[in-house]
């Protein structure tokens, strides 16, 4: 190579190792400017978890996890109306087990329920673990993990403390309105043969499950009536992990009383239940937990009369069915 | 590894740089099969066993090509030993149909595959119907096929290379390595844009080395194409859906349908020109120039124009393969001539090229896929182009007994505004569940017409807060300014390169800043599936 | 060539053709009058113009058309 041509590019491959360096500092620093001022301090991105953190501390008798299944499946005033203990559903939409965890720390944090059930579809969810360098890339540049914090810090005080107070009248519920007729075929049905849990949300859910016993909370697993996405042998599954780990299960697609009819409860042709189905889900699951766990009726409680208040507007809303 | 979209880690961060790699540190005799390689083991990923498919599409055209080859070879030897002008006439004539015969072969096995995949469950479907409306007792059962994902990129390719050998546009290719690299080239794979053999296969072969403009340049593309789709389209995407999908169920009137159509039409062409410009800068990268597939199609002042500025490379594909060869052959020139004569100059092509525009839009209608409402989305635009043309010399008659001038401003903002509108409700049609669904949305979009949901805070309650409507105001308005330089005939790119160091510098980092943090990605976003990868 | 600009003024009037090197790339000539123009060419001097010779280069302008009607007749 003759010499004129050698300094170009020399400045050339300088240059842009030093445009590369600048563009990793840039998000260095965003990383640590976005990035929550303790760890256990993770904004639960999604809205309608977030109203569990602007509930007085201590009120909640009973915490539900999960993804859309959950929060098309449980709906806590329903519950309330029947049998009155409080709870509340901190679900989003495909919610990684590894956010359930997160989200159960931030929530124990301010609430001592008698009981934790996470929801069992979300077990299923394939976390991005095949590829380890991405996910390396990611703690390392935490502002891909933490970036849509723009939308609540304040950029003045460099936010490290943000107030909660949006409150959710659904309490996390998400009422679907819509039939889509789906198939009443069995779909439960009984193996011997186990479709297991990825290795890594075993492990997750194992801890999950050890720091709620930890706080001394008991822990029940809940598969919701879904005719697409359950069947035995993710049942023989969860069952196997819910006797691994000492917490109990409930597998409402095995509960014939509660009586799904495909062809009017489900929103989406049996992925997710409708009104409807909700309905029946939660006046069996409200009947359970309270006779299980020993919960007790504060409909009378003083401190809970904003609870009976909300029923009336849950009526309205939910009216035409 | 899986990928399923250019803009993704998987392809920006791991795929592509892997390959620049390699290919920079290879013999320059090595690099198309760096290319090559890469290409298939990027198929692979996304349909693994289905390559099988894209194997026979390369080697069915390639030796078809070279019997094409061989048959004009043979012609011209024949001819110049053929002394009357009656046995030129007769090698003409046999030879003639020989090589049709070869042509018509290529386009049955290609199109052949693609029909198969792709439309026969529609067919049989339809058929079937067709069987209970009569009150037939027959049945048959509809297949299943899994289809590769780009088959009807790809295809399309395959048919041009076969034509253009066939019309000596091109010659056949000998080196089967340049076929299959100018079938299969990576970036275009997926999404297009449907390229012709005399556009990328030499640059593609020819194993140029990596230049520093064409790497920097390029970069600049996929960040920008990565902008468009993550910042704009995946945020839109949740309103959007919410619309679509649940429109009956929120009760939403007329103007938040429109709304929806709008928004919707925005969302598709963010995230299809935004992949494209991934998909160009990754071939600039490696000095390889792909057509470009859009230019500024809301700035066309007709329905026309705009399928000149939006998916280009399908409509000039349609334009050069459908629409000439349609118009252009025996009968239909008869039907011009003569048409002339009656109707006189304004109206004396229409009959031949309403035909052939009925052709044209049936086959993007198909397309685009198997089902009634993508027919009726090519329907659409068939009337209205072919309206368009019917009515022009009506209009300029009106317009100048009216003294309106079409080149001021005024009218050319009117007739944007309104191509704008009539290509947002082709859309809507486009994305609607199937016909019946588009033509409930059409019938709430006339009839209940209000602006009332539109202020009332429904908006709100389906997906986006404030603060995502503030980004989508801004990241759109980025996107529309550097659509007017483009118009005005500039690139912004060179524009910005001109600029010193301390403001270049900081426009790079802060384009890239605000995709990270402004990007509709994470939790609480689902991951999107390509919308263009489909078809 | 007077034969030509004559059929060419028939069809799209306002346009000078004598210069004039766009008349596809200022889509002066749009798809319909290609048609016409085509048909017009055929029967005026007796050739067949095949779909490949329509492209660009070949009708941007008088000049260029007027080439290939030669080269078309010549092979006739």
């Amino acid at each position: 190579m003759d010499k004129k041509k050698v300094k170009p590019v020399v400045q050339k491959i300088i240059g842009s190792i030093i445009f590369i360096l600048l563009l990793a500092l840039v998000l260095l620093l965003l990383s640590y400017w976005f990035a929550p001022s303790k760890s256990e301090d993770i904004t639960m991105q999604d809205v309608k978890p977030n109203g569990v953190l602007a509930e007085p501390d201590q009120t909640l008798d009973v915490l539900l996890f999960g993804d859309s299944e959950a929060y098309t499946a449980f709906s806590p005033v329903q519950m309330w109306k029947e049998q009155g203990f409080p709870s509340f559903v901190c679900a989003s939409s495909s919610q990684y087990i590894s956010l359930t965890e997160s989200f159960v720390h931030q929530s124990l944090d301010h609430q001592s329920p008698k009981v934790v059930i996470l929801e069992t579809n979300a077990f299923y969810r394939k976390m991005r673990s095949d590829n380890a360098l991405i996910t390396r890339l990611e703690n390392m540049f935490s502002i891909l993990q933490f970036h849509n914090r723009w939308k609540t810090m304040s950029p003045l005080r460099l936010d490290k403390n943000v107030s909660y107070n949006w409150k959710d009248d659904m309490k996390g519920y998400k009422y679907a309105k819509l039939t889509t007729k789906g198939k009443n075929k069995e779909y439960m049905v009984k193996t011997d043969e186990i479709e297991p849990i990825q290795k890594k949300n075993t492990q997750y859910i194992e801890r999950i499950v050890q720091y709620c016993h930890d706080k001394g909370v008991k822990v029940l697993f809940v598969s919701t009536p879904s005719s697409k996405n359950w069947n035995y042998k993710r049942h023989n599954a969860v069952a196997a992990l819910a006797k691994k780990t000492g917490a109990d299960y409930l597998d409402l697609n095995l509960e014939k009383s509660i009586q799904i009819d495909w062809q009017t409860d489900t929103a989406d042709a049996g992925d997710h239940l409708n009104f409807r189905g909700t309905k029946k889900v939660c006046s069996f699951l409200g009947e359970y937990l309270y006779k299980t766990y020993q919960l007790e009726d504060k409909r009378n409680d003083p401190a809970y009369s904003e609870w009976n208040n909300l029923i009336d507007k849950y009526e309205r809303l939910t009216a035409e069915n | 590894m899986k990928i399923t979209s250019y803009i993704s880690v998987a392809y920006l961060a791991i795929f592509l740089p892997a390959s620049i790699l390699l290919y920079t540190i290879v013999p320059k005799k090595a690099r198309p099969f760096v290319l090559l390689t890469a290409s298939f083991v990027f198929f692979w990923f996304i349909s693994e066993f289905l390559i099988v498919y894209l194997l026979i599409s390369i080697l069915s055209i390639y030796l078809l090509a070279l019997c094409l080859d061989k048959l004009k070879k043979q012609r011209s030897a024949a001819l110049a030993a053929a002394a009357s002008k009656e046995e030129k006439k007769a090698i003409k004539s046999k030879n003639g149909s020989k090589q049709l015969a070869v042509v018509i072969v290529g386009v049955l096995i290609n199109i052949g595959i693609l029909a198969v995949l792709k439309y026969s469950p529609f067919l049989f479907t339809n058929i079937n119907l067709f069987f209970r409306l009569t009150h037939s007792k027959l049945a048959v059962e509809v297949p299943n096929f899994l289809a590769p994902i780009g088959i009807s990129f790809y295809s399309l390719q395959a048919v041009s290379y076969i034509h253009d050998v066939y019309k000596e546009k091109i010659q056949a290719d000998k080196n089967i390595a340049r076929v299959a690299l100018f079938m299969s080239f990576f970036p275009i794979l997926m999404e297009g844009p449907i390229c012709r053999y005399s556009d990328t296969a030499e640059a593609l072969y020819s194993g140029e080395r990596l230049h520093y403009r064409n790497l920097t340049f390029g970069a600049q593309r996929l960040a920008f194409g990565a902008f468009k789709k993550i910042v704009i389209a995946d945020r839109l995407n949740i309103i959007v859906t919410t619309i679509f999908k649940d429109y009956e169920a929120y009760d939403f009137d007329g103007g938040l349908i429109l709304l929806g159509a709008i928004l919707y039409t925005i969302e598709l062409y963010m995230e299809f020109s935004g992949t494209i410009d991934v998909v160009i800068g990754s071939g600039e990268m490696f000095g390889v120039t792909i057509p470009e597939n859009f230019r500024q199609p809301f700035f066309s002042k007709s329905i026309t124009e705009f399928w000149q500025r939006w998916h280009i490379t399908l409509g000039t594909w349609f334009r050069d393969y459908i629409f000439y060869p349609v118009t252009m052959s025996k009968p239909m020139k008869k039907l011009t001539k003569n048409a002339r004569k009656k109707l006189g100059r304004d109206y004396g092509p229409m009959p031949a090229s309403i035909i052939a525009f009925f052709c044209v839009w049936l086959c993007n209608g198909l397309w685009h896929g198997a089902g009634w409402e993508y027919i009726f989305f090519g329907m659409y635009h068939f009337v209205l182009i072919s309206l368009g043309s019917l009515i022009l010399p009506l209009s300029n008659t009106v317009l100048g007994k009216l003294k309106i001038d079409r080149n001021k401003w005024p009218y050319k903002v009117f007739c944007i505004v309104r191509t704008a509108l009539l290509v947002c409700i082709g859309e809507m049609i486009f994305n609607s569940r199937g016909i019946k669904d588009s033509l409930r949305m059409l019938r709430i979009m006339f009839t209940q017409f209000s602006f009332k949901s539109l202020f009332d805070g429904s908006i709100l309650s389906i997906g986006l807060d404030a603060y995502d409507i503030i980004i989508l105001f801004v990241a759109i308005a980025i996107v529309f300014v550097v659509g007017i330089i483009k118009e005005k005939g500039k690139s912004p790119r060179q524009l910005i390169a001109a600029k010193p160091i301390f403001v270049r510098w900081p426009i790079y980092i802060g384009l890239v800043v605000f995709v990270v943090v402004f990007g509709a990605y994470g939790a609480g976003y689902l991951p999107i599936d390509p919308i263009y990868a489909s078809f | 060539m007077d034969r030509l600009i004559e059929i060419l003024e028939d069809i799209q009037p306002d346009a000078d053709y004598e210069t004039c090197t766009t008349l596809i790339d200022d889509h002066i000539l749009g798809s319909l009058q290609i048609i016409s123009l085509v048909a017009e060419i055929e029967d005026e001097f007796d050739i067949t113009i095949p779909t490949v010779e329509i492209k660009p280069e070949n009708f941007n302008s008088a000049q260029s058309l007027m080439a290939m009607i030669e080269r078309l007749e010549d092979e006739g």
